[in-house]
């Protein structure tokens, strides 16, 4: 452990091991850096760019960047925490999300995420894109409105399930999740509900058909305990895939 | 010069029928192994440019060859703006919509030919710069070039589109491509010998190369400035036995052509500097990465790389191939433009690592753009002395400025690096000028006071393209332009940039509602605060920069709304 080398996390030593990002390091020392597209099973991304600290002068996604040596890095600051405000504002205003009515609310890290950084209103005025739902598969149910483009159901259907169903498509403000199939649909692919890749979506979009609405209010995921204490979990991991 | 340019070039009636044997014919004629996965999306620009369209019959039979799935061509096809999975139009006109083309009234001359045209086969769009703005009006009719378009030659387009009129029956004229320097310099007008540079590298060797390069002092002219040789040696230190060379000549940055330039006239320049940094980092493949919209060009490129081989300068240890580009600006941005190369998106990559550590198919590459490597051959054959001679201590050299916009002389202009910019608008008569934009619209915004400022890397104005403005312009028109062109750029990635330019755009519309001064300064501190968020949080360049056109108008344009 001590002779380990080690970087500084808002004054915090974080030891890291070689190949890490500062991510990885700080997840592993149980240091929570704000996230969405960062999952420790999985390649990292970089898309949500909620993850972005100072280091050197330079703003970086700490899922990205390779930990160093003696690194300075700064993540709880009040410039950043406004930064991410306003990533999670943009997502939001992107998507069509209606909290009150949707599956995942309360246990939704999006959702989460904004509480935790205090968001009270959209702040950019909302798209009200036109996105595609998908119902073809027996038993997922795909709400494309909710989408964040963060292609986690991508690397975990190829990594974990070795299916590389899903995929991201289209250009700029068209992007969109795709599946491997003919037609396109995601009845059409290999899809099942036990796949890793049902189960890894961080807000409403691939979601079951049956069984939703389980939990009342009061008794959700993060109706406790904020996203910051308990890191991004699934109502579904049983408390254990983010680690 | 370049061959017909009609080779390339198809009205409806000439497209055949989907016909899978003419289909394999084609690919195979376009390359030896054109099915295997990398090369999925040259082979969608080829199919495109032979059937008018890449249907999806047609996706789903090159699945089939390439084993490349449906969903992967289709999200190609989703990416790539000129990749059109619908049966073509006989004519299919895309009228550049840049902010040059937009003062001389394109907006007017998109709006006349749809209305003439509403009942013909012709499809009416617009694109963005396609690299001809010391030509406006510009459009490519079929992706084929018109120049100098105007409220009066439109009439008679329309009428031949009416008339049905195949292009090779239409004037001539309207497709010249003017390549005349106003002001030549080192690098436009030496006495070059072709391949004599490569063969003092070959003979030299590769340190001798790279210390050479070194003491030229040349940094990248695509943009960034960053130190040619410095990035060589970079990928010279790797073990990899296997690195690639590629040219960068997707020049996409609104107002800029030298390279259109460069890749007509001075081909084998170009050809030569890769050749020499291949001799540099020890590769021994290379590939120029052409943008769409100089597919007119490749029927001319192609025919000097062949001049190379049967000379016996390329193809035994190095030798290179041309792709393809599709209508994506972003596939300029280095990592992009890798990953397009390599048959996907043009989704850019995290760095690190650097190109020059894991670039092309993971193996170190070089990326370079055109002009940095003409000035690489020169700098082999002038010596690095003679590159020196002109230029700043920290910009040695010279460079080649696109000039457009409202001065008597639109076209290209070498000058030293460190001109001021005043320089540039005496020679190009601009005496009128009011502001400039250098660089791009993610350079800067210079106002009359600032034409004192140099163009080189180490002042705002980097220069390569210059967009001139007359006081009649409205900063206003400019800054919205740009906005839009980003936000149609933006390739989706990530956050601020995906939703911050279309949210940037929300805010402009905003902007321009009569409001009260109390909301107007609301939204100002909303673009300012985007701008920052976008600039400090994006992925790659092109949104850390796509905010800058409303911060110079925030700061420069108060009172010339
Ligand atoms: C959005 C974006 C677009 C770019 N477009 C081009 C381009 O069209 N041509 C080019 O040479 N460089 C372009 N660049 C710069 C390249 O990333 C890269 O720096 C350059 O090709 C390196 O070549 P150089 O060192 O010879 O300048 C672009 C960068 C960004 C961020
Ligand atoms: S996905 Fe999350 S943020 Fe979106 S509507 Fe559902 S709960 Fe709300
Ligand atoms: S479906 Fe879910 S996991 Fe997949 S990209 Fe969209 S938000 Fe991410
Ligand atoms: S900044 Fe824009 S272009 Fe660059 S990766 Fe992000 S979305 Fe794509």
């Amino acid at each position: 452990m001590s002779d380990q080398p080690q970087f500084q996390l808002d004054g915090q030593p974080i030891p890291f091991q070689p190949g890490d990002t500062i991510m990885q390091a700080a997840h592993r020392a149980g240091v929570y850096i704000p996230h969405l597209c960062f999952h420790p099973q999985f390649r990292p991304h970089g898309s949500c760019r909620l993850c972005v600290v100072n280091m050197q002068g330079k703003t970086v996604s700490a899922c990205t960047q390779p930990a160093s040596i003696d690194l300075e890095v700064h993540s709880e600051t009040t410039e950043l925490r406004q930064s991410r405000l306003r990533l999670i504002q943009l997502l939001f205003a992107e998507g069509n999300h209606f909290c009150p009515s949707c599956e995942t609310s309360g246990n939704c890290q999006l959702q989460a995420l904004a509480y935790d950084l205090g968001m009270t209103h959209y702040h950019y005025d909302p798209f009200y894109p036109t996105r595609i739902p998908d119902g073809s598969h027996p038993e997922l149910f795909i709400d494309r409105d909710r989408c964040i483009q963060c292609d986690l159901c991508g690397r975990a259907s190829e990594q974990a399930d070795h299916k590389a169903i899903y995929l991201l498509a289209g250009r700029g403000q068209h992007t969109h999740v795709a599946f491997r199939s003919d037609d396109g649909e995601l009845g059409s692919t290999q899809a099942q509900a036990e796949d890793r890749a049902s189960h890894v979506c961080p807000v409403g979009c691939i979601l079951p058909k049956s069984g939703n609405y389980p939990d009342i209010a009061g008794a959700r995921l993060y109706d406790q305990i904020p996203i910051h204490a308990q890191g991004n979990h699934r109502r579904d991991d049983g408390g254990t895939h983010d680690d | 010069m370049a061959e017909s340019p009609f080779e390339w070039l198809r009205a409806k009636s000439d497209f055949p029928e989907w016909d899978t044997d003419l289909a394999e014919q084609t690919l195979l004629n376009q390359h030896p192994a054109p099915f295997r996965p990398e090369r999925a999306l040259q082979s969608l620009v080829v199919l495109q440019q032979q059937f008018g369209q890449v249907s999806p019959p047609m996706q789903t039979w090159l699945a089939s060859k390439s084993g490349v799935t449906v969903a992967d061509l289709r999200s190609l096809v989703s990416f790539y703006q000129f990749l059109e999975p619908t049966p073509p139009p006989r004519y299919h006109l895309r009228f550049a919509n840049n902010i040059i083309e937009q003062i001389n009234g394109v907006n007017h001359l998109v709006e006349q030919a749809r209305a003439t045209l509403h009942d013909a086969d012709c499809k009416v769009e617009t694109t963005s710069c396609i690299g001809l703005s010391d030509h406006p009006i510009a459009a490519l009719i079929n992706g084929h070039p018109i120049t100098r378009l105007n409220r009066s030659n439109i009439n008679e387009l329309c009428q031949l589109i009416r008339a049905g009129k195949s292009l090779q029956e239409w004037p001539r004229r309207w497709f010249a491509v003017d390549n005349t320097i106003h002001h030549p310099g080192p690098l436009t007008s030496y006495p070059y010998a072709r391949g004599q540079g490569l063969a003092l590298a070959t003979q030299q060797g590769q340190q001798w190369v790279l210390n050479h390069m070194d003491a030229s002092g040349l940094r990248g002219l695509g943009g960034a400035g960053f130190p040619t040789a410095v990035k060589w040696r970079l990928c010279a230190e790797q073990a990899d036995p296997v690195k690639y060379i590629t040219c960068n000549a997707d020049e996409g940055e609104p107002g800029t052509f030298k390279d259109r330039f460069y890749l007509t006239v001075q081909t084998d320049q170009v050809i030569e500097g890769m050749a020499i940094a291949a001799v540099a980092v020890g590769a021994s493949k290379g590939y120029l990465y052409l943008r769409g919209e100089y597919l007119y060009l490749v029927k001319h490129i192609e025919a000097v790389l062949q001049q190379w081989r049967e000379r016996g300068q390329l193809g035994a240890g190095f030798d290179i191939e041309l792709q393809l580009g599709a209508g994506a600006y972003v596939c300029g941005e280095e990592s992009a433009m890798l990953e397009s190369l390599a048959g996907k998106r043009g989704i850019p990559t995290s760095k690190p690592p650097f190109p020059g550590q894991k670039g092309l198919f993971g193996k170190p590459t070089v990326v370079n753009n055109v002009e940095t490597l003409v000035a690489a051959t020169y700098i082999l054959q002038q010596g690095s002395s003679a590159f020196r001679l002109v230029g700043t201590e920290h910009s040695p050299g010279s460079r080649l400025h696109s000039v457009s916009g409202d001065c008597r002389r639109p076209g290209l202009y070498e000058l030293p690096q460190g001109a001021p910019v005043q320089d540039l608008l005496a020679l190009c008569g601009a005496e009128d000028a009011h502001c400039v934009q250098s660089g791009g619209p993610s350079g800067a915004l210079l106002l009359r006071h600032q034409f004192q400022t140099p163009l080189d890397f180490e002042s705002p104005g980097r220069g390569g393209s210059v967009m001139v403005f007359n006081r009649d312009r409205s900063l206003w028109d400019i800054t919205r332009n740009f906005t839009r062109f980003f936000q149609h750029e933006s390739c989706g990635f990530c956050t601020p940039c995906r939703a911050g330019t279309v949210a940037m755009n929300h805010l402009l519309d905003r902007y321009e509602q009569p409001t009260t001064a109390r909301q107007k300064a609301q939204t100002r501190a909303d673009m300012i605060e985007l701008t920052q968020l976008m600039q400090h949080t994006s992925h790659c360049g092109l949104g850390k920069t796509a905010g800058l056109p409303v911060l110079n108008f925030l700061n420069q344009g108060a009172g010339h709304e």
